[in-house]
């Protein structure tokens, strides 16, 4: 940690700490990669994997074959080694080699007013590079969405537990999906929670765009995020761009990171999309 | 006279047979302990079978009297590891070898190797109390003969 500390400058923000199995660790922090003298072994990434496994490799065995473990705090860390698989299906990871934890930052000045206005006109689709903070802006809405005298009822469809960390507060009406397949949570949050607001994160094939399209139908509003860093690209995907055709969603965000660790929008109508097809 | 004989070798035979009870009262705690593993660790098998949940949970909500007769008596254990290497063991040491080596390789597997290893250690602790059990029949067979004969010789002789 101390080695962490002294590559750091007092401006840079610790994004990621990436060990690796005999080769040196680094951190990225502002963007740069940064490297540091940390090798590890292969009986210390062991411990380390059982340690953010919580001494239960085999309760994470899903999520390690999707290449992530969730700790408690809604921090994801990436992992990877040697697939075993079947029919296209990894069955697990063996000889992890390497592991991206992500650092959780506390994001200052987010003012999300603008798309909170937006959110009422219908659907949104808030899109960025991986690493931006669309989860965490997320979370922000769905805590604003979902509080005070006109909250909404919001289910949050937390497949991959990283979404819903922190939104269990006492006065919020967000009820949490977690580890549901997003298909699955869409449609109990439909069916049977009854709610006002979708909230889904990191949405994207095909059976995604079924489920959404399907919950359209009953006229509940989905804010959800996915991986792009143009509106072109974006749509280049075909489940977003059969999610667009069928005008699910009346406005996109692109977001970005300011100086001073704000967010920054841009807001494209669907009709401004569509002229990117 | 001949009372007081009697009665002396009666004493050997009552002194015979409480240091019988008391030999076999450990041996029953050995296999008190031995259930309570077996216990512990199918317990442990069926949460990750039907739930898949993490051991600290598992442990949270295992039965106190479980863990208590596991030898287990402190609370706030997150591994199997922590409630085998506080217990005050009975059993004997090659099992407690075998139970760490259990303990200390949980939760470094998947799913299914996982409930192999839990079946695995079951069949050694169930091995294990069998033959227990038989030993303090054998035993208890064996020291009450032991204690009678000893006593009726010591009578034939004094007499």
């Amino acid at each position: 940690m101390a080695e962490i500390n002294n590559k750091l400058t007092s401006e840079d923000l610790l994004e990621e700490i990436r060990i690796r199995v005999n080769r040196q660790a680094y951190i990225i922090c502002g963007g740069r990669n940064v490297l540091l003298n940390i090798v590890i072994s292969e009986s210390e990434m062991q411990d380390i994997l059982r340690s953010v496994s919580r001494n239960s490799l085999y309760a994470f065995k899903d999520s390690i074959s999707m290449g992530y473990i969730t700790l408690d705090l809604g921090i994801r860390v990436g992992v990877v080694g040697r697939a075993s698989t079947e029919d296209d299906k990894v069955l697990g990871i063996y000889d992890v080699s390497e592991m991206a934890i992500r650092v959780p930052n506390k994001l200052f000045n987010v003012n999300c007013d603008e798309i909170l206005q937006i959110i009422d006109h219908g659907s949104t689709l808030i899109f960025a590079p991986p690493g931006v903070g669309k989860t965490t802006l997320l979370r922000i809405i769905t805590q604003k969405v979902s509080s005070g005298e006109r909250g909404k009822r919001t289910c949050v469809i937390d497949t991959r537990n990283e979404l819903g960390y922190g939104l269990s507060k006492k006065d919020t009406l967000v009820t949490i999906l977690s580890s549901y397949p997003r298909k699955l949570g869409i449609e109990i949050a439909v069916r049977t929670m009854n709610a006002q607001i979708i909230v889904c994160d990191e949405i994207g094939d095909d059976k995604d765009a079924a489920a959404i399209i399907e919950a359209q139908g009953a006229g509940i509003p989905i804010i959800a995020s996915c991986h792009g860093s143009s509106i072109k690209d974006i749509l280049s995907h075909k489940g977003i761009r059969d999610l667009h055709r069928a005008g699910i969603f009346s406005n996109y965000v692109k977001i970005s990171r300011g100086d001073a660790l704000d967010f920054k929008y841009e807001i494209y109508s669907w009709e401004e999309a569509n002229g990117y097809i | 006279m001949a009372i007081f004989k009697l009665l002396g070798a009666c004493g050997v035979a009552i002194s015979g047979i409480v240091f019988v009870k008391e030999t076999l009262a450990y041996e029953k705690l050995k296999i008190s302990q031995a259930d309570a593993y077996i216990g512990l660790i199918e317990y442990i098998k069926n949460q990750v079978e039907c739930y898949n949940i993490p051991i600290d949970k598992i442990i949270e909500s295992c039965d106190r009297d479980i863990l208590n007769k596991c030898g287990a008596l402190n609370t706030g254990y997150k591994t199997v590891a922590d409630v085998v290497n506080s217990a005050n063991m009975y059993i004997d040491e090659e099992i407690v070898d075998i139970l760490m080596k259990f303990a200390n390789e949980f939760g470094t597997v998947y799913r299914d190797e996982q409930l192999k290893m839990c079946n695995y250690h079951i069949n050694e602790l169930r091995e294990y109390r069998k033959k227990t059990d038989e030993k303090i029949s054998k035993e208890r067979k064996m020291h009450f003969g032991l204690s009678v004969c000893f006593a009726a010789s010591l009578i034939l002789l004094l007499i």
